[in-house]
């Protein structure tokens, strides 16, 4: 699958075939055009009342990069672009979406970003294994759990690690007021953790309601097993055991019973668990929260800005760009059992998710109307798989294929460079966070080899310099050169005595850019 | 030909344009037109041009170390010795520094509140505790980048010295701009400063991407083309300058390399010599492995011992080459340890710690602040971390007090309100 002729129609299915084993094509569903048409009558609006203009569409170059960055994770083959671009078929878009939703590379773009909402970076966190928590999840996407049952089993999650991954989210927080604070942001929605020691500035939690979520966190024991040299670790709620709680309680803690957020109290027993029953109330579709956090969390996802911004600072007083798109999409995701590829898909399919990121006519200015698509800066992991999809120019028939070793060789790879690469939590999608040593890094690593293989095979595999350009254009930006920017690339050829150095340096040029960094 | 669109720095002009364009707001909002005024009047007020923070990471045992307590044989085996001072004391585990003791004031008091690593790292490092208002707090390291860093200076203003990369040490909500440039190891400098092709290929490279960059920022008009552009032309920067050599510890006489001790520690406090020399403004040298729950004893001998030969080499190099006046040098941990042993070894205490002032106009052979018999509590003279924050800001000419606009909005002083100098050092 690794070389795909470029002949229109029947190698853009080989192409999608190659991402994915399932192939779905077909004309929307009746709950997706609902979604879209939700999205777009909402945009359109606000547009109109403010008397901004929308961009028109994208283009299928723009469109193709930004739904593999935002669905797979990853920018697409030199292969697949042409592919596209050549396609003649009016539902290719469509048929796109399906691809990338079914491939195995959405539940690894899905896995990055929850693993990153549900385990916190820091030292103490770093000392504990993740790797299960990854397959959890892996698998939680790949079957498209849907999302009140993937929080309910993280947040009652009892055992041993290696038996559940998912309570590789209590074993990796230290104290009750961190994991609290994340419960609230990641699946309410909300900060709460300024009421830990005062009334809430903004929003109006007070101590009482902090300190009473808090409390359902209180009778986690962690768990451990020694078999031979094999030593295993686990979490489990317990209330009858003497031994010390898991999630260490701060000095200003002030003791209560559990309470949710808003002050219903539930019963719960003081030897049983809390944990089912807060996970209850938060998964409920009848939760104020859940289902807002999760619409608002997934926009910001696909838009670069959320609904609400930031995206897990719901308060009253801060109110929704769209309040009742953010309603009313909550409402869907609820109806539809809280199926997150079905809430992607009808994003995906929106008007408003497909226009173009150039701003036009009067909407420059615009940050929050959508009048068009916000810029955003590749994540760590997606400039690394798509470095990755680049360097795979590199691979020819010689190339050995890969083997357990080299796989885990790659992800131990993967996962050095984006914790280089790793700005702070949860940063704005928009903005850019690489400093300088991660520019040299680009610029001077090893990558040189990476890079002056790819542009190698590239040269050794088309007839005509004009050939090489676009295929190295296609691989990194999506799209062919522009005629300037062709004559540009061509005439540094021409120039060059040495010609193989000639392309690493356009090669080298292209993956250091702004553009190649950016999903717009 | 890698001039017009790669320049150096973010003029200020162009601050404010990206500000009002929504881009930077998280780090120069409500800044600019404050900075003028009254960080002018604090920067004429500088003692120190440069400050280099010795970090002892996992918390240095005070009662080891600069606080003996020779009374109470319970709080530790290691006797106190004479120093340079008539009346100062310290461990014996420190003799070369014992005769630098006229350069360095003791704070004795040091009485903080986190007691947890990460928390006090976060604490130690931004002065305002972790997850506070849910904001991202800039290291001390960050704010000095943010306010007393040359304009155009080809190095960044702040280095981190350490095999630690941890996120305290980060720009928070002052923005990528202010991070520090990490160094790992001493002996190595700046990774990837090197490229990997001639001079020439190098510029016809950029040329390219120039090229490149015209295209994109014209079409999409997104702040982030000024910010890659604003980062890749001081990395650029970094690759071209001379003063990049200053991070090339080969060249120094072999001599002076071995005078610091061939630690990754003491390598790192002669790398924090020649980078202050050159002009960098902040440097933290990190030396880990001081959280001793086990075996206490012993592991504060050896790290004294690396400790004391490089410190007291880099205190004397300093005031030998006439920096010693202009650069403020501390040494700290995130907390001291219990007086008391619990086993072998000696637990997180935050109440009751030292941390030692060096330089930049501080006037040494003097000890600020007094422990309890046991060094258990603060007697005499405590010091809150924003009372250490508004002494290490004051000294390098930083307004501590002006307030700016966090990325919520609310307006936030750069040390919390409660810190005041502690003037004794100047006295």
């Amino acid at each position: 699958m690794r070389r795909i002729s470029r002949s229109g129609l029947s190698s853009l299915f080989v192409a999608f075939a190659a991402l994915s084993p399932i192939v779905s094509a077909a004309e929307p569903s009746p709950d997706t055009a609902t979604i879209a048409r939700l999205i777009d009558e909402a945009i359109q609006k606000r547009l109109d009342s403010e008397k901004v203009s929308a961009s028109p569409s994208a283009s299928d170059a723009e469109f193709l990069r930004r739904v593999y960055l935002d669905v797979a994770g990853v920018i697409p083959s030199a292969d697949r672009v042409a592919a596209f671009l050549d396609s003649k078929e009016s539902n290719k878009r469509n048929e796109l979406i399906e691809a990338l939703l079914a491939s195995p590379e959405y539940a690894r773009r899905m896995t990055d970003i929850w693993k990153a909402l549900l385990i916190p970076n820091t030292a103490a966190s770093a000392r504990q294994k993740h790797e299960p928590m990854v397959q959890w999840l892996e698998a939680s996407f790949t079957a498209n759990k849907r999302l009140d049952i993937l929080a309910r089993e993280v947040l009652s999650a009892n055992g041993l690690q290696d038996e559940n991954g998912a309570v590789t989210f209590f074993i990796t927080h230290e104290t009750v007021d961190e994991i609290t604070d994340r419960v609230a942001r990641v699946f309410l929605g909300v900060q709460i953790q300024c009421a830990q020691c005062h009334k809430h500035p903004f929003g109006d939690w007070t101590q009482a309601e902090y300190w009473g979520m808090a409390a359902f966190f209180t009778k986690v024991k962690s768990v451990y097993v020694k078999t031979g040299d094999t030593q295993r670790y686990g979490a489990k709620e317990d209330a009858t055991s003497k031994s010390k709680p898991l999630l260490m309680l701060p000095a200003s803690v002030k003791a209560t019973t559990p309470t949710f957020l808003r002050g219903d109290r539930p019963k719960v027993s003081a030897d049983g668990p809390n944990l089912p029953v807060l996970a209850d109330w938060i998964t409920s579709p009848k939760n104020p929260y859940f289902a807002r956090a999760a619409v608002n969390r997934v926009w910001h996802q696909l838009f670069g800005r959320a609904l609400v911004s930031p995206v897990d600072d719901m308060t009253e007083a801060n109110e929704a760009s769209h309040p009742e798109l953010l309603a009313a999409l909550a409402r869907e995701f609820s109806a539809s059992g809280f199926d997150l590829k079905q809430l992607i898909r009808g994003i995906c399919h929106s008007k408003a998710y497909q226009r173009t990121s150039k701003p036009g006519g009067s909407n420059a200015a615009d940050k929050t109307l959508l009048s068009h698509m916000a810029v955003k800066v590749m994540t760590p992991f997606q400039l690394n798989d798509s470095l990755e999809a680049v360097f795979a120019l590199a691979i020819n028939e010689k190339t050995p294929p890969p083997t357990a070793v080299t796989r885990k060789t790659k992800a131990g790879e993967r996962g050095r460079f984006a914790t280089f690469f790793m700005g702070e939590d949860d940063p704005d999608p928009t903005e850019f966070q690489a400093g300088i040593p991660q520019a040299l890094y680009l610029m001077n690593s090893g990558h040189h080899y990476a890079i002056a293989r790819a542009a190698n095979e590239t040269v050794s595999r088309k007839k005509t310099p004009e050939k090489v350009v676009e295929t190295m254009f296609l691989a990194t930006l999506t799209r062919p050169p522009t005629d300037k920017e062709s004559t540009t690339m061509l005439t540094h050829i021409a120039k060059a005595t040495d010609k193989r150095a000639a392309y690493h340096d356009i090669l080298w040029a292209l993956v250091n850019s702004t553009e190649f960094l950016s999903n717009h | 030909m890698f001039g017009s669109s790669f320049d150096t720095r973010l003029s200020r002009r162009d601050a404010l344009r990206l500000t009002a364009a929504g881009v930077t707001a998280s780090s120069l909002t409500g800044w600019l037109p404050i900075l003028a005024a009254s960080e002018a009047e604090s920067a004429s007020k500088a003692r120190a041009k440069a400050c280099i923070v010795l970090w002892m990471d996992g918390g240095p045992p005070h009662t080891d170390t600069f606080d003996m307590k020779p009374d109470l044989p319970e709080c530790g085996i290691y006797k106190p010795i004479s120093t340079t001072v008539p009346g100062i004391q310290i461990s014996e585990l420190l003799p070369k520094f014992a005769g630098q003791m006229k350069h360095a004031a003791i704070v004795r008091g040091m009485s903080t509140i986190e007691n947890e690593h990460l928390r006090a790292r976060v604490h130690l490092r931004t002065g305002y505790q972790s997850g506070q208002g849910g904001l991202t707090y800039p290291s001390m390291g960050s704010i000095a980048s943010e306010a007393i860093s040359v304009p155009d200076f080809p190095i960044p203003s702040y280095v981190a010295i350490s095999d630690v990369r941890d996120r305290s040490h980060g720009p928070g909500f002052l923005g990528p701009r202010h991070q520090p440039l990490f160094v790992h190891d001493p002996l190595k400098g700046v990774q990837n400063l090197k490229a990997m092709v001639t001079a020439p290929t190098v510029e016809g490279r950029l040329g390219l991407l120039d090229e490149l960059e015209k295209g994109f920022a014209g079409e999409y008009q997104v702040p982030l083309s000024q910010a890659h552009g604003s980062v890749y032309a001081r990395a650029v920067q970094l690759m071209r300058t001379e003063k990049a050599k200053a991070f090339n510890l080969s060249l120094e006489p072999v001599k002076t390399r071995a005078a610091y001790g061939d630690s990754t520690f003491g390598q790192g406090c002669l790398l924090a010599r020649r980078l202050v020399e050159t002009g960098v403004k902040y440097v933290e040298v990190g030396l880990g492995g001081w959280d001793t729950h086990f075996e206490n004893n012993e592991a504060v001998k050896k790290l004294c011992g690396t400790l004391d030969q490089s410190m007291t080499t880099l205190i004397s190099d300093l005031q030998v080459r006439g920096l010693l006046d202009s650069t403020l040098v501390i040494w700290m941990g995130e907390f001291g340890r219990t007086p008391m042993f619990k086993n072998k070894g000696r637990d997180h205490y935050a109440k009751a710690w030292s941390t030692v002032f060096m330089g930049g106009g501080v006037k040494g052979g003097q000890v600020i602040g007094r422990t309890d018999k046991s060094g258990a509590t603060v007697a005499e003279r405590p010091v809150s971390t924003a009372a250490f924050f508004a002494t290490v800001c004051e000294t390098l000419g930083i307004d501590y007090k002006v307030e700016r606009d966090t990325p919520g909005g609310r307006p936030l002083p750069r040390v919390e309100k409660s810190g005041k100098p502690v003037s004794e050092l100047f006295a």
